[in-house]
């Protein structure tokens, strides 16, 4: 193996280890099942090896949660929707493993929250999710849904306003905004 | 119709998704309008809110087959591969631009740096998953321009474009100064009101330059007190956006290491300032917690990754040189599937609205008792500490604990002190100091000190522990079974070959997760910790009994034989009856098996019960809210928490009715006892672990001084008692003690006096007035009838001068959340 092939190997390790939770996760809520899911992702990194890194390399992410959803979205097309796997389901699914660094103070609100979540439109749910688990912007998930930024713009808004309504009294913002000049 | 579409740019705004060009028009109007500024915090609640929802969602992974034929397939030869000298070319960079942006957004060359920048900001998401999650406690505008820095002078540079607004002015972002003028001009008188944000990011690391992940970052707004603590992530970056402008000062702690602290940090509006690095030194005092804490494999990871993620735009590029300029460099680790979170998991939260099922007892301040009616205090030890660290969860979520839920015994004893060890071959020291009281000027405060005897790790008893971990439904959320088995690592990882443990949990019905074994085989502990999850009810009292049942099958004579429970004490299934499980725990106190009770999670902790069940089974509670406590309750103060070196500890003081008018207890209200207790060996009362120390504060009202106590009428048929020979002394009082050794049943007695020496407050100990300060603290937050000159400020004032060695920083931890409270109160 020369230079070139180990540091491609080493890179798609790294992307393998950084996105493959992310991507089962993301494909499975469309797929509905985890086993499909991680079949999915799979093919989404075969995919990923034979294509140039450099094409691929700066809107990695984008990339990667657009090629899991067509091919997620082509196998449910195929084998027939399910139930979206919810957040609980997830959890239950074989080789789940919790991670204590997440256990960052939620509460039963969260879960309440969750529950809410799911009853969104799919649409929003979807976009929510990539702008709040996956933490991609907002041209990003353009570039993953092919709705048009502004259409992102507003199924995030009307999505978290739904939520917010839902979700009253809103606390008071703890993050030391504008609420404390 | 414009008002809906203002409507998404205020979110995309909050969110840092509105292009620059537009965001100083939005920050017009929300300077404008106090609606706005309403809903833009109504935003960013809510996005927080479901950020951290979604942040515990679990880890899956591809299986072995899966990630070896993409391993495979990785390495076989592909045609048409570009040498990375072409990638920083500009032909390249446009070409790479328009591959992204086509069908996304419309461009122009101008913006092409820009777009790059946006469009590379994957790299912000290429942080491994564990990152992300750690990530997540950071503050909801994390997402503004979030690519990581480079250097500020990179984006300092970015935003200087002119943008024409809608009001047709000239709107430039760099600068308030400019963008004052802006707002005076569209809305004139309100200059002043400016709203525009900044962002501090910053990387906390070792000296050897790795990144310390899950340190503790406090931001301080240096005139407006504390505004926040996050944590760093995996890669030992913490961000912090959304913030008004001004000056701040960061500071960075964690276990093992000493605290840095970077102050007069300009903040300046829509800039984002890059915080050079906070290197924290090895502390030489917790160096072995620092080995303990911070598990290797997440410690190479997230150092290698801290080189990547400060330059997320050329992750790939970068990385590789990386990898060669250190050859010995392993490929990144994977995450490790359960990696030990080397984090506190304090973060910013919101408030949960479920507070009203949390149960706590009524607490009634000690009153000033006078001498010549009762010259006798009787009460015994308490060595808890939950009280404190749950008033912490309170104030970080920046509400003000409920006043029952604050002991200020708890709150004292929460911190250690520096007291002589015991000398003399007894299990305890016992010292007392007196003072000027420093919120009542004429008052006098006596300390009494108790420092348990030192016994060093290798020299401590074996152990047979038994985990009884509640599993029911409630368990559920992330913040307490996940940090229940997080602990349950921790202390595991402490346990010597000859130590045993089982592990009963409890849920719908009871069950031996693991008979006992020894800690030799840690392996086989930690893989049953690992796999638990929640369901059902809570059946408590049938955990309990199995758990006792297991602990007295393999008692070790002369070891230490204890029940550790951990819970959100919700017992509502089975003997609900408060009543009968105490007798149940009490029964098996007497057979020789002690209670660890251990609190976790929040909206349902079940305060009063879990402190009873610690009281009555000879042990100890702790309310755990993050791993950062757990590492103190389970591994710093492994011994105090585990071996009791003196139990059934009872004070009674007799005051002299020629040197003391009055006297009040400040604190233990729950643990004052009848006087002809005190005598009794039957009457169950505190215990000692090794190294443990006990502090209890007496106010005290000398002779000669006026006091307002509701008085009763004098005895009419009794000889008031005159005063003899021993109270012409100027002794202040008489310290009595029983206790008893762990295994004993008949008490021991000690005795001493003290006279005062009407030392000044100031010249009192450091340790004295630090206590003096967490008293005084507590009476504010309990708004106590005998706060007098207690204040927010005073407390400062004398907390910050008596900081001593303050080893784990938990003293200037406390410094912070008084602050915190302070500004809270100023909020209401």
């Amino acid at each position: 193996m020369n230079d070139a092939q180990a540091d491609r190997l080493e890179w798609i390790r790294t992307v393998l280890d950084q996105y493959q939770g992310r991507l089962i996760r993301f494909a499975a809520r469309i797929t509905g099942d985890i086993e499909t899911a991680r079949d999915v992702v799979q093919d989404t990194f075969l995919r990923l090896c034979r294509q140039d890194p450099d094409k691929t390399r700066d809107h990695l992410a984008p990339w990667l949660f657009r090629v899991c959803r067509n091919r997620a979205l082509d196998v449910r097309k195929k084998e027939g929707p399910l139930m979206p796997l919810d957040e609980a389901a997830l959890a239950r699914a074989p080789g789940a493993t919790s991670d204590p660094h997440t256990a960052v103070e939620t509460s039963e609100s969260a879960r309440r929250l969750l529950a809410m979540l799911s009853d969104l439109p799919a649409s929003q749910q979807e976009v929510l999710r990539l702008r709040f688990q996956e933490e991609l912007s907002y041209k990003e998930i353009s570039a993953v849904t092919s709705h048009s930024v502004s259409n992102v713009g507003v199924l995030i808004h009307t999505g978290l306003k739904q939520l917010r309504r839902r979700l009253a009294p809103v606390p008071r913002a703890t993050e030391g905004g504008p609420s404390h000049a | 119709m414009r008002e809906k579409r203002d409507d998404a740019r205020l979110t995309a705004y909050v969110l840092g998704d509105l292009p620059k060009s537009e965001r100083a028009e939005v920050e017009v109007q929300i300077a404008a309008s106090d609606d706005l500024r309403r809903e833009v915090d109504e935003i960013r609640a809510t996005a927080t809110a479901l950020r951290q929802a979604l942040a515990a969602a679990p880890r899956q992974e591809l299986s072995g087959a899966q990630r070896a034929a993409v391993e495979t397939e990785a390495g076989r030869q592909h045609a048409s591969r570009l040498p990375f000298e072409l990638l920083f070319k500009p032909a390249w960079i446009a070409a790479a631009a328009v591959l992204v942006l086509v069908g996304m957004v419309s461009w122009r060359i101008a913006e092409t740096r820009l777009s790059l920048r946006q469009t590379a900001s994957p790299g912000r998401s290429n942080t491994p998953l564990v990152a992300q999650n750690a990530a997540t406690p950071a503050p909801p505008a994390i997402s503004a321009p979030a690519t990581a820095a480079a250097s500020p002078s990179h984006h300092r540079g970015v935003g200087a474009t002119q943008q024409t607004g809608q009001t047709g002015a000239p709107v430039a972002t760099p600068t308030p100064a400019a963008l004052a003028v802006v707002v005076s001009s569209a809305t004139p008188g309100q200059g002043e009101r400016i709203v525009t944000l900044g962002t501090v990011r910053g990387t906390v690391v070792d000296p050897s330059g790795s990144a310390i992940a899950g340190a503790r970052v406090t931001l301080t707004n240096e005139s407006s007190g504390p505004v926040l603590t996050t944590q760093s992530d995996a890669r030992g970056v913490f961000l912090v956006a959304a913030l008004p402008p001004g000056a701040y000062s960061v500071r960075a702690e964690m276990p093992g290491f000493k605290p840095q602290q970077q102050s007069q940090i300009a903040v300046i509006a829509g800039d984002w300032v890059e915080v050079a690095r906070l290197e924290l030194p090895l502390s030489p005092m917790t160096e072995t917690v620092t080995v303990v804490g911070r598990v290797p494999e997440l410690q190479a990871s997230s150092g290698e990754r801290s080189h990547t993620a400060a330059n997320p735009a050329l992750l790939g590029p970068l990385f590789r040189s990386d990898a060669r300029n250190a050859p010995s460099t392993p490929p990144p680790p994977r995450p490790a599937s359960t990696p030990m979170p080397a984090a506190t998991l304090d973060a910013v939260r919101v408030q949960s609205a479920d507070f009203n099922t949390e149960a706590y007892d009524h607490i009634s301040d000690n009153p000033f008792i006078l001498v010549s009616q009762d010259p006798r205090s009787t009460f015994s030890v308490d060595v808890d500490t939950a009280s404190y660290s749950n008033m912490r969860r309170f104030l970080s979520t920046g509400a003000l604990p409920p006043k029952d839920a604050v002991r200020i015994e708890e709150l004292i004893n929460y911190f250690a002190y520096d007291y002589a060890p015991p000398t003399d071959g007894r299990p305890f020291a016992v010292h007392m100091e007196t003072a000027a009281c420093p919120w009542k000027s004429d008052h006098r405060l006596l300390r009494i000190a108790i420092k348990g005897k030192e016994i060093p790790r290798d020299k401590q008893p074996p152990s047979n522990l038994v985990f009884l971990l509640d599993v029911s439904g409630s368990m559920q959320a992330p913040n307490k079974l996940p940090l229940v088995q997080a602990s349950m690592k921790l202390l595991v990882n402490e346990l010597r070959p000859q130590d045993r443990v089982a592990i009963v949990v409890y849920a719908g019905r009871e069950g031996l997760a693991l008979p006992s074994t020894g800690a030799s085989e840690k392996d086989k502990i930690l893989n049953v910790i690992e796999n638990l999850s929640a369901g059902g009810t809570t059946q408590g009292s049938a955990g309990l009994k199995l758990a006792y049942k297991i602990a007295g099958e393999n008692f070790i004579k002369g070891g230490v034989n204890r029940v550790i429970l951990a819970t959100d004490g919700d017992f509502n299934v089975g003997i609900t009856n408060q009543g009968d499980l105490i007798r149940l725990i009490e029964d098996k106190a007497k057979s020789g098996v002690f209670l660890t009770a251990l609190g976790y999670g929040m909206g349902n902790v079940k305060d009063s019960t879990l402190e009873k069940l610690a009281d009555r089974g000879n042990g100890n509670y702790a309310y755990i809210d993050s791993l950062w406590e757990a590492r103190k309750v389970l591994v710093e103060q492994i011994g105090a928490t585990l071996v009791t070196i003196a139990k059934d500890v009872k004070l009674q003081l007799e005051f002299n009715p020629a040197t003391v008018k009055a006297f009040r207890l400040v604190g233990y209200e729950n643990r004052v006892l009848a006087h002809q207790d005190f005598n009794d060996d039957k009457k169950d009362a505190g215990e000692i672990g090794a190294g443990h120390t006990v502090t209890a504060l007496y106010e005290i009202v000398p002779v000669g001084v006026a006091i307002d106590v509701p008085r009763v009428d004098p005895l009419k048929y009794q000889q008031s008692a005159a005063p003899n020979a021993e109270s012409e002394s100027h002794d202040l009082l008489t310290l009595k003690l029983r206790y008893k050794q762990p295994d004993a049943s008949q008490s021991q007695l000690m005795e001493l006096t003290l006279a005062d020496h009407a030392e000044a407050f100031d010249r009192a100990s450091t340790d004295f007035r630090f206590a003096t300060a967490v008293a005084s603290f507590g009476m504010v937050l309990r708004d106590s009838p005998y706060k007098g000159a207690s204040s927010f400020e005073n407390v400062l004032t004398w907390a910050k001068s008596s900081l001593g060695p303050d080893r784990g920083s938990s003293r200037a931890e406390f410094v912070t959340l008084v602050e915190k409270a302070r500004h809270i109160k100023a909020a209401d």
